[in-house]
């Protein structure tokens, strides 16, 4: 349950170290809020341990199969010798299975754990690579363009932020999932890809309404500035006007708002996965373990702890990454 | 919702109700202990008998009884209860005709007679059947309850279109069931399929022999109800009921609130008793934690219990193993196959090739609640004998041995069906269906078949599996069976005879007039005869058929709260009895 | 300003005629069988199909069931089953699939657990966030303001289902340091109802406690550089008085504004919770109706949560209004 990120333009951190970087004169002068923002970010400690723990996770993620090969499991062969029959694990970790093994089915801990970080991250991506692209393009032609267009989307940007998210998330899954899937001849990896592509939708019908709202309020402030005038009056079309002066100076937003919204996106995914709406098998994900293991807490804790561990490390380090790019970013803080 | 559905057997047990579409009535013979799967009973009825109900040795009266159950009865509307759930707690509220005493340490249940004075009088030509009723009963507000009460509420139980959920053996074999359409619409008074000459007789007219009826009469919908209560939809919040309680509140989906009827006459009652001082149902609750609560049993929560059976999780935790309530109940549940599709030899070397093992272990069965079963009609039934074809006893790898996968490859390759397509549904949104169509799918693949899985969402599989003519050929319902009651004129007849596919409950869809004269021949015997010869038609079905693989039968391991005493499983619903429950320090 | 109050009711109306159009289509899209679903499991006959599907009027076109399903919403509905009538009390969301029950009996049920959830983390959050946060930006700067900001991210940060999650099985399930979550009725005993909102309530004001320090602190740190609080103190009020009397008061619009906003988020379904503390609530009765895919309760209920949020957003841009008259000009 999360209300929004806290207004970050009412003064944060005092810092003792100034925030103009010194200059050579081997720089060239004046530099663009991008690289200043960057340069920022590379001189906060923080923001570095963060990233290096997301390109841990993406590494991991990317080379899932090589990894599990290196175990030489497959995350989705049953053991069920290595159960009893009242389905507890008769192992712990050891030298064929690092981390041990699922109850009941005897599958290994360590490759589902690798493989179940690709729906959160690829999920993640996708929807905020959607969301803030057709977030985007909705804020310009509304900002921009004014008149009954910006009544109209505007509107339609009010509707979706208005709507229940989580309800709304949880009945349209099987809904949009029986539109698109509606033959049922399909396999069981046909089908949890179906749910795969559905989540993305789902997640990013909800996620572009914010970023299009920003937009438009900046695109509103900067259409009265005398570069887009000169621009309009020079008779540069609209959709160049648009994209090469326009966009050039939402960078900050676009790239705070991405930041945001991925671990955001990840929470959201593992979260419905949790609740039983998500991802389901045999695509492994960390929220949908989360949901099994719980039952099985106190007779096999590590079974719950590697998903908990791996969702918490992963949306803390994207969180704390991005706002510490919302702070590089923010002319009124000192660093 | 996966909290709520731990064990595929908590579960099974209930969709099997409605897969089968019968819980269970049944008289069995077998008993309360688990290994006991004992041989050819004697006859289970007792025409005579009278109340009160014998006591229950050191009872005490007193107390309330809490009930924290995370499975929802869908009614408590007495004409429309059909689940093992709803009917056993409708035993506390409603009389019916006749109803089942469970005797002995065995508990072995016994028909006796309830409201009515005998179990019934049946007319020379089978079609009519004649009960007299006992005189002076209440309900539980004093008003006299009258023979026209039973008439109206046979009547009710044919507008199915208001109790949609009820039992449906009324509209097959009473008069003009196909006709009627209860009393609500226009001519709904008239029906000529009950008649009540005197106010303590009720005959009922039959469309074609029902020799099984006093058992089907002990079913709630044959409680009375008076007409001018009948507020339908709303009925089952101020019910009339003729047992040991009355309904204080009722909220649908989260809580029923019983307390004692003072009306109700034990003298009347073979059955019944009236211990406790009131009962709190709480539906909808957490499996674990409300399994948890039960078992550690702390303050209040010793006076309570569930009744599904005890998540595998937990069961680490059962310190005091009295603490279960343990037994058999009356269902087996099968792998069915389209015999229409699959040929004799195929079906006979995929039970070879299914993985009985590792299946039992994904879908989260344990010894405790699902024994491997190696017959059609379980041990619960009258009639049952023990015997194991090669190979088939409910256990076993499977294909999942090499050899075996081996040895059924080449076996296929010889009969020419090589890479043989077995097709199934599968809930997609169910985690262990997922599993479990998984696993089947690997070993099934290893033993050289092919395999082509279809997923559908959890909310519809009944409707596509039930189709009889959908493009799969394994798997379609009913998948196991629950006797509706002690016979094997329940299982046999219904699943296995040529009709069964139009009906909707056929096993393996056979349509074999041979074994429909068969099955016919021993139908038409005596009862007492039809015992001996029930097993013999379930091996010949087995050996020569082999429509569906027995897997298991399923059984009672409830948790009750340490103060609770008494709790014994009643085998003809496959839960603990609750009639006779009383509370050691109320 | 009456202008811009119409102006925003009607917005606020369109969007929930939309967002009933948008539940409605919901229901017509989904290649589900309403008649299918009542029908039942066990055998269906065609006739009886046929005869349900007259009763609930599914053969007449979309538009004119999406009128009647409007209408009854205002004016109840009658439905025929069998020869009996039901009459639907307005405003009338239709009756469950399930258990056949009255969507809207459904919901009353499930209202009060969500409203006493939400109102017990309100309280929390409110006093003890705002308190937090006033106190940081009183003591800006320092190694206390600092610490309480950098651990409110990173708590905030971590997913809330996670901490509730962890908290529901470790602090009461395996070392019952907390009671266990449960629901009990206020009237039917106080006692037991707050035993067992306790939890869900530490929970869930706790996790949102850091937003609100941290909206507090950024609000009350605005203003406290304005004049009139240089004026307050130069007059020589004591720096509480200034602090709690004058600074909070005006430093709290913007908080309040945004409480007003995430109480209706809540009362639309504090799902996570609801599961993991097994509060029957709003939300998990959307969760349960998924499976049986009881689709009259979750339109109803997903209709209610938008009116509720729309309603909320309403009146909170027109209190804001009312206390900033420059909002009233964009």
């Amino acid at each position: 349950m999360t209300i929004g990120s806290p207004d970050s333009t009412v003064g944060i951190e005092d810092h003792p170290a100034s925030a103009e970087p010194v200059r050579t004169s081997a720089m060239p002068h004046g530099k663009s809020p991008s690289r200043i923002a960057f340069d920022r970010l590379r001189k906060d400690r923080i923001a570095l341990i963060c990233a290096c723990v997301v390109l841990f996770f993406v590494l991991i993620a990317v080379f899932a199969p090589v990894l599990a090969n290196i175990e030489g499991q497959d995350y989705n062969v049953f053991h069920t010798d290595l159960v009893d029959e009242y389905g507890f694990p008769t192992i712990v970790a050891n030298a064929q299975h690092w981390l041990g093994v699922e109850p009941k089915t005897g599958r290994d801990n360590f490759a589902r754990w690798v493989y179940g970080a690709r729906p959160s991250l690829i999920i993640a991506f996708l929807a905020t690579v959607f969301g803030t692209i057709v977030g985007v393009v909705m804020g310009l032609l509304a900002g921009f363009l004014g008149g009954w267009t910006d009544r109209v989307i505007s509107w339609i940007i009010d509707f979706v932020l208005s709507l229940p998210y989580l309800l709304f998330a949880i009945a349209l899954v099987p809904i949009v999932e029986s539109m698109r899937g509606g033959s049922f001849n399909l396999s069981p990896q046909d089908q949890a890809e179906i749910r795969f592509g559905v989540l993305i939708f789902v997640l990013s019908f909800f996620g572009w309404a914010g970023l299009a709202r920003i937009i438009r309020g900046e695109v509103l402030s900067l259409r009265e500035r005398e570069f887009v005038l000169a621009a309009k009056a020079i008779g540069v079309p609209t959709h160049r006007v648009l994209f090469k002066e326009l966009l050039p100076n939402l960078v900050a937003p676009i790239v705070i708002s991405a930041s945001l919204s991925l671990p955001a996106y990840v929470t959201a995914e593992a979260g419905l996965s949790f609740l039983g709406v998500g991802l389901v098998e045999p695509i492994p994900s960390w929220g949908q373990t989360i949901a099994v293991a719980t039952n099985w807490f106190k007779a096999d804790p590590l079974y719950l702890w590697l998903p908990v561990i791996g969702i918490t490390a992963l949306v803390l380090a994207l969180a704390l990454l991005g706002d510490a790019i919302r702070d590089a970013f923010d002319p009124k803080t000192r660093r | 919702m996966q909290w709520k559905r731990i064990t595929a057997v908590a579960a099974t047990v209930m969709l099997a109700a409605v897969a089968c579409g019968s819980p269970s009535s049944n008289s069995g013979n077998n008993s309360g202990s688990q290994g006991d799967l004992g041989g050819a009973q004697e006859k289970a009825t007792d025409a005579t008998a009278k109340g009160p109900a014998a006591d229950v040795d050191g009872a005490k009266k007193g107390g309330t009884v809490t009930v924290l159950s995370d499975v929802t009865p869908d009614t408590f509307d007495p004409t429309n209860i059909y689940y093992t759930d709803g009917n056993q707690i409708g035993k506390l509220m409603y009389r019916a005709l006749t109803q089942y005493r469970l005797d002995g340490d065995k508990h072995k249940p016994v028909l006796v007679p309830d409201l009515a004075e005998d179990l019934g009088t049946k007319s020379a030509d089978g079609l009519s059947w004649t009960f007299k009723l006992k005189k002076n009963l209440k309900y539980m507000d004093g008003t006299p309850i009258k023979a026209a009460d039973f008439a109206y509420a046979i009547k009710r139980s044919f507008a199915h279109d208001l109790y949609d959920a009820g039992p449906t053996y009324q509209l097959q074999f009473f008069k003009d069931g196909d006709k009627y359409k209860g009393p609500y619409g226009p001519n709904g008074a008239n029906y000529s399929g009950v008649e009540t000459p005197d106010d303590s007789t009720l005959v009922i007219h039959l469309a074609k022999k029902f020799d099984d009826l006093p058992y089907y009469a002990a079913f709630p919908m044959f409680t009375p109800i008076p007409q001018a209560k009948d507020t339908q939809k709303n009925y089952e919040q101020r019910p009339m009921t003729t047992g040991p309680y009355k309904v204080d509140s009722y909220v649908p989906g989260t809580e029923l609130k019983l307390s004692k009827n003072p009306n109700w006459d034990p003298a009347t009652d073979p059955v019944r008793h009236q211990y406790p001082d009131a009962w709190d149902f709480k539906f909808a609750q957490d499996t674990i934690k409300a399994q948890r609560q039960v078992l550690a049993s702390s303050g209040p929560d010793a006076n309570s219990l569930n009744y599904s059976n005890l998540d595998v999780s937990l069961l680490p935790e059962v310190k005091d193993p009295s603490q279960l309530v343990k037994g058999d109940s009356p269902c087996t549940i099968t792998y069915t196959m389209d015999s229409r599709r699959i040929p004799l030899e195929v079906r006979r070397l995929i039970a070879k090739a299914y993985p009985y093992d590792s299946w039992r272990k994904v879908a989260g069965l344990t010894p405790a609640d699902a024994i491997p079963a190696s017959t059609i009609l379980p041990p619960a039934v009258p009639g049952f004998e023990k015997f194991e074809l090669p190979g088939m006893n409910g256990t076993g790898k499977g294909a999942e041995d090499d050899a075996v996968a081996q040895e059924v490859k080449s076996e296929l390759a010889k009969l020419g069906k090589s890479n043989f397509e077995l097709q199934w549904y599968f809930s997609i949104d169910d985690k262990i269906s997922t599993q479990v169509s998984q696993l089947r799918q690997q070993v099934f693949e290893k033993a050289g078949f092919k395999v082509k899985p279809i997923g559908v969402p959890k909310a519809k599989i009944r409707t596509f599996t039930g189709n009889q003519d959908a493009p799969v050929n394994i798997g379609k319902t009913p998948t196991g069976w629950c006797s509706d009651w002690p016979s094997g004129t329940s299982w046999f007849p219904v699943l296995f005879k040529s009709d069964a596919i139009a009906l909707g409950n056929s096993i393996g869809q056979l349509q074999d007039k041979a074994l429909d004269a068969k099955i016919d021949a021993v139908a038409d015997k005596d009862p007492n005869e039809q015992l001996k010869e029930w097993s013999k038609i379930d091996k010949d079905v087995l050996e020569n058929y082999l429509p569906a693989i027995p897997l298991y039968y399923s059984a009672t391991n409830s948790p009750i709260g340490k103060n609770i005493g008494h709790a014994i499983n009643d085998p003809t619903q496959g839960l603990p009895e609750f009639t006779s429950i009383y509370l050691k320090q109320p | 300003m009456l202008y811009f109050v119409a102006r925003r009711l009607v917005s606020a109306l369109s969007v929930v005629l939309a967002t009933l159009i948008a539940t409605f289509a919901l229901f017509f899209i989904a290649p589900t069988d309403p008649a299918g679903a009542i029908c039942g499991e066990r055998n269906c006959t065609q006739q009886r199909y046929n005869e349900i599907k007259e009763n609930l009027h599914l053969d007449r076109p979309k538009v004119q069931q999406f009128a009647e399903y409007t209408a009854g919403i205002f004016t109840g509905r009658d439905f025929t089953t069998s020869g009996v009538k039901q009459h639907c009390a307005a405003p009338c969301l239709g009756f469950s699939f399930k258990n056949d029950r009255p969507v809207t009996d459904m919901l009353k049920d499930r209202f009060p657990v969500t409203l006493s959830l939400v109102f017990g983390y309100a309280v929390i959050v409110l006093t003890v966030g705002v308190f937090v946060g006033s106190m940081a930006a009183k003591r800006r700067g320092t190694l206390g303001d600092r610490a309480l900001m950098t651990s409110t991210l990173v708590v905030s940060s971590v997913p809330y289902y996670i901490v509730a999650l962890m908290v529901a099985l470790y602090l009461t399930v395996l070392y019952p340091i907390l009671p266990r979550g449960s629901w009990t009725p206020l009237l039917e005993n106080p006692a037991q109802w707050f035993a067992g909102l306790l939890t869900p309530w530490l929970v869930l004001g706790a996790y949102n406690c850091t937003s609100y320090a941290r909206y507090s602190r950024g609000s009350m740190v605005e203003t406290l550089n304005e004049d009139f609080i240089r004026t307050a103190r130069a007059k020589g009020l004591s720096d509480r008085k200034v602090t709690y009397k004058h600074a909070l008061r005006s430093g709290l619009i913007p908080v309040v504004t945004i409480f007003g906003l995430d109480v209706a988020g809540s009362l639309a379904g504090a799902i996570f919770t609801e599961r993991i503390f097994d509060l029957p609530g709003l939300g998990v009765l959307v969760l349960d109706s998924l499976n049986s895919y009881d689709l009259p309760v979750i339109m109803g209920t997903v209709l209610v949560a938008s009116v509720i949020i729309v309603a909320m957003n309403f009146l909170v841009d027109v209190g804001y209004s009312v206390i900033d008259p420059r909002v009233r000009l964009t």
